[in-house]
């Protein structure tokens, strides 16, 4: 065999093989793994708390796969953005924060009183067709109250054109 | 004028002057410019600045002008790309190009499968539903191979490897790297627009057919262009706009083809015809703009999509090591590997390995597009901006630890005579070595090496260190860089015919290379040439007003061998020497030399001053000195003249005693006013008053001895 039919062949068996394997992984993936639902975007926010029925409350996720951050801000009346993160698993969304005067903040005009201290707060929710509701949770306590963010249409363009 | 227009040229201002606040802070621990450019722009992003203050980048890189920092990064990316095009040169293709070939593909080969299975782990944890499998595992697989061409093209000049088997195998790795990579990235933008590799079979089509023409009827466009050139002799201001129109009209079709519009502009840059005119021209009138301007802005629009604090559970930082560790085992096993099949020996081997793990801008031109693309989530965009960081970071220590740098400077120090020349000399060579900044200039100092020298075996090496200017992508070629070593070597050549010395040209054995910091490059040559003595020539710092600061003051500190710095007042020869001598070790240095230049000429005649502040004054020399004196042989010790002189200013003294001689030497001592570091009124007085030429000594060790040799030759003369 001359110098020039075995690189022949050693870059036809290279590049077969790496077909190959890519192909088996791209099957593999394609048919056995999935990803989480989409759900970046911004979602208008209500709540059944008296008072922040009526603000304008607005919630922004980011979402990187199984991993969910996003910033939830509340009109009230200065705007207050509470960093979230947490995770994405079968359409159970779950963020929280642990910024405690940001809660403290917030729920200040709720309670009426701004010396309890509030740790944390949490978001749990199921993903519905451009929707997510469920309960927020301040410090664990039980049952929560009722929310809903319904997914705004994007304003903006994309990036580069396509 | 509108607020974004302020906001924006506020931000570049910005942008630029910590780019290169970075650049030089890289610099100083010897690491490409790039990774100061790409930490200058995570800086400024959400994960530093964002950090600590939020409200000032909120305020800083308000939404409203970040599109406008896109649109400018955008245009510098086209520009940057057709540069890389126009410098890639078929010539580097040449040569080991089989080899090259074989390397390279499997270089990408393997990292790329790897990336490929590393996203069965990733897609389902980072990626969403919106991304097909397929097109996530050719982003990352092709995230994982890629080399920074311009990158590698640096850290081999700096490291001198461009004439070198690795140093050129790594050029063309890179560049057969860089064509397959931009291939397979074209692939991976097409199946991510469509969604399946079916979907992407007309933008395939259609992207061979466009890369064709170019090479076809675009090549013959560029060619006419190319003619006009000669025959006009100057690339007029039409000429650059019709090629900049080209490149812009390239990219917008790649744009529409379906790929992307760095593609357009890198086929323009590729189709070019390699006129060495042309192609520097285009490039000096390009490359400062884009690369000082438009870059950094891209590195601060990338910084400000980074967000390290999404890394915020250790899980999250386990998957970034893993994919620094595939990244780095794929690209290394596979060059490693490759290159030992080929029969490239395991060292050699290894620091191609290295080299081919660079992954710098190209990697931050992928990760972009594939963001903006959706294909990447901002997760993982963040931990392959980290893997890009690392991978190019550890390329020069580790390519270092591989080929260590004295090795590099053996290679181009001057070959040795060989034992059976040397045998029958009367003394192991004494060695100068002369840095030579400007070789117009230095006449006088290469002639007072020669005089110090003697006759053979005594060298003399002229040491030329070339600094390239790290921002130009031209300047880091090696073909350039290789121009530039033989222009040097030329003008020494030209510099030893000039001297009137017959055996200039024997006894000078020039060593030219390249530099990234000429004070500690120099201190390391001198101690693997196992010089005797570094005869440095005297500059006045542009920053300093300190007689031995700058440059001479870093030598002087760096050095492990003794150095002689010399300040020239034109004298044609050195036949009368006044030596200043107050009984140190460095006065001790200088009247050595001094004897070796009576030793080498009998017409030379040599006075040693002594000088007492106090009333009375013994001419003492120190102990071993007095032994010296005693062991001349009367040929030399008769034109010796020992003074001492009673003054209280004894810099004074010596300034007008020098009147009379041709050549002034004095220790770095107080007591002459130039002890190092020395911040008084009395620090140069010596040298702006002389009225001979000067030089001033520096002993550093006190076992070299610069005349041993030359009383062994005389005893073997007279038996």
């Amino acid at each position: 065999m001359t110098k020039k039919q075995e690189h022949f062949l050693f870059y036809f068996v290279l590049i077969l093989g790496a077909i190959v394997l890519f192909k088996g992984i791209t099957t593999y993936g394609e048919t056995q793994l999935h990803a989480a639902p989409k759900i970046t975007g911004d979602y208008s926010f209500t709540t059944s708390w008296p008072c922040l029925e009526n603000q304008r409350n607005k919630l922004k996720i980011e979402q990187s796969g199984l991993y969910v951050f996003g910033d939830l801000s509340f009109q009230n009346p200065e705007e207050i953005t509470i960093p979230l993160s947490g995770t994405m698993t079968t359409e159970v969304l779950s963020v929280s924060t642990k910024e405690s005067n940001k809660i403290q903040q917030l729920l200040a005009e709720c309670t009426g009183s701004a010396s309890q201290n509030y740790q944390s707060l949490t978001l749990m929710g199921t993903l519905e067709k451009n929707s997510i509701s469920g309960r927020i949770n301040i410090d664990g306590q039980q049952p929560g109250i009722d929310f809903m963010a319904k997914k705004e249409e994007s304003k903006t363009l994309p990036q580069e054109g396509h | 004028m509108s607020n974004v227009v302020v906001l924006v040229l506020f931000q570049i201002v910005v942008v630029i002057a910590l780019s290169r606040l970075m650049g030089l802070a890289c610099r100083q621990i010897r690491q490409p410019l790039v990774i100061g450019e790409i930490i200058a722009g995570i800086m400024l992003g959400p994960s530093l600045l964002g950090l600590v203050a939020p409200d000032l980048i909120g305020a800083l890189f308000p939404p409203a002008t970040i599109p406008i920092l896109n649109v400018l990064s955008q245009i510098g990316l086209i520009f940057f790309m057709f540069l890389i095009g126009l410098e890639l040169n078929p010539d580097y293709l040449k040569g080991q190009l089989n080899l090259a070939i074989l390397i390279s593909h499997v270089s990408i080969v393997v990292p790329f499968l790897l990336g490929s299975g590393l996203a069965l782990i990733l897609y389902p944890l980072v990626s969403d539903n919106s991304v097909s499998f397929t097109a996530f595992a050719l982003f990352l697989g092709a995230a994982m191979s890629i080399t920074a061409f311009p990158v590698l093209a640096r850290i081999i000049t700096e490291n001198n490897l461009q004439k070198t088997k690795i140093g050129t195998l790594a050029l063309t790795c890179a560049a057969v790297d860089d064509v397959t990579a931009w291939c397979l990235l074209a692939l991976a933008i097409a199946v991510t627009r469509t969604n399946n590799v079916f979907g992407a079979l007309p933008t395939i089509i259609e992207s061979v057919l466009y890369i064709a023409f170019m090479l076809t009827a675009g090549r013959w466009f560029l060619q006419k262009l190319v003619k006009h050139y000669n025959r006009t002799g100057k690339l007029t201001q039409l000429l650059l706009a019709v090629i900049y129109l080209g490149v812009v009209i390239s990219a917008l079709i790649t744009e529409f083809i379906g790929i992307h519009l760095i593609f357009g502009a890198f086929l323009v840059g590729a189709a070019m015809p390699k006129d060495p005119g042309l192609v520097r021209e285009i490039a000096e009138k390009t490359e400062d703009f884009v690369l000082i301007f438009l870059l950094p802005i891209f590195f601060a629009f990338s910084g400000l999509r980074t967000q390290i604090g999404l890394l915020n559970r250790p899980e999250l930082w386990l998957l970034s090591a893993l994919v620094i560790a595939v990244a780095i085992i794929g690209k290394y096993v596979g060059t490693y590997k490759a290159a030992r099949v080929c029969g490239i020996e395991a060292r050699e081997a290894s620091a191609l390995g290295w080299l081919m793990n660079t992954r710098g801008l190209t990697e931050l031109i992928v990760l972009n597009i594939g963001l903006s693309l959706g294909v990447i989530s901002p997760l993982l965009f963040t931990m392959l901006v980290i893997m890009a960081l690392v991978t190019t970071f550890m390329t020069s220590p580790l390519l270092q630890w591989t080929y260590p740098q004295e090795e590099m400077i053996k290679q181009d120090l001057p070959e040795e005579p060989t034992k059976e020349i040397v045998t029958d000399q009367f003394s192991p060579s004494y060695r100068i070595l002369v840095p030579v900044a400007n070789p117009k200039t230095q006449k006088g100092l290469l002639s007072l090496a020669l005089e110090i020298a003697g006759d053979v075996p005594a060298v003399v090496h002229p040491l030329s260190l070339v600094e390239i200017d790290e921002e130009s992508i031209r300047q880091n070629f090696p073909d350039h860089v290789e121009n530039m070593l033989q222009e040097r070597r030329e003008h020494l050549q030209h510099l030893a015919q000039t001297l009137e010395n017959d055996q200039a040209n024997t006894r000078l054995k020039p060593i030219v290379r390249i530099s990234r910091d000429v004070a500690t490059d120099t201190a390391q040559i001198a101690l693997e040439d196992k010089a005797n003595l570094i005869l440095l020539g005297w500059h006045r710092s542009a920053f300093s007003d300190n007689l031995l600061g700058g440059r001479v003051g870093k030598i002087l500190n760096n050095s492990q061998v003794d150095v002689a710095v010399f300040i020239d007042k034109g004298k044609a020869q050195h036949q009368t020497i006044l030596a200043a001598y107050a009984s140190n070790m460095h006065d001790d240095l200088g009247l050595s030399l001094a004897l070796r230049m009576l030793f080498n000429n009998p017409n030379r005649y040599l006075k040693i001053l002594r000088c007492d502040q106090q009333q009375e004054c013994s001419p003492d020399l120190s102990y071993e000195f007095r032994s010296m004196m005693d062991l001349l042989p009367p040929q030399v010790s008769t034109r010796i003249e020992i003074d001492c002189l009673s003054d209280p200013d004894p810099i004074k003294l010596v300034i007008d005693q020098s009147y009379d001689f041709d050549l002034t030497i004095a220790g770095t001592s107080s007591t002459w006013g130039i002890e190092r570091q020395t911040l008084g009124k009395y620090t140069d007085a010596l040298a702006r008053e002389c009225n001979s030429s000067l030089l001033i000594t520096r002993r550093y060790s006190r076992v070299v001895s610069h005349v041993t040799s030359l009383f062994e030759k005389n005893i073997a003369i007279n038996s």
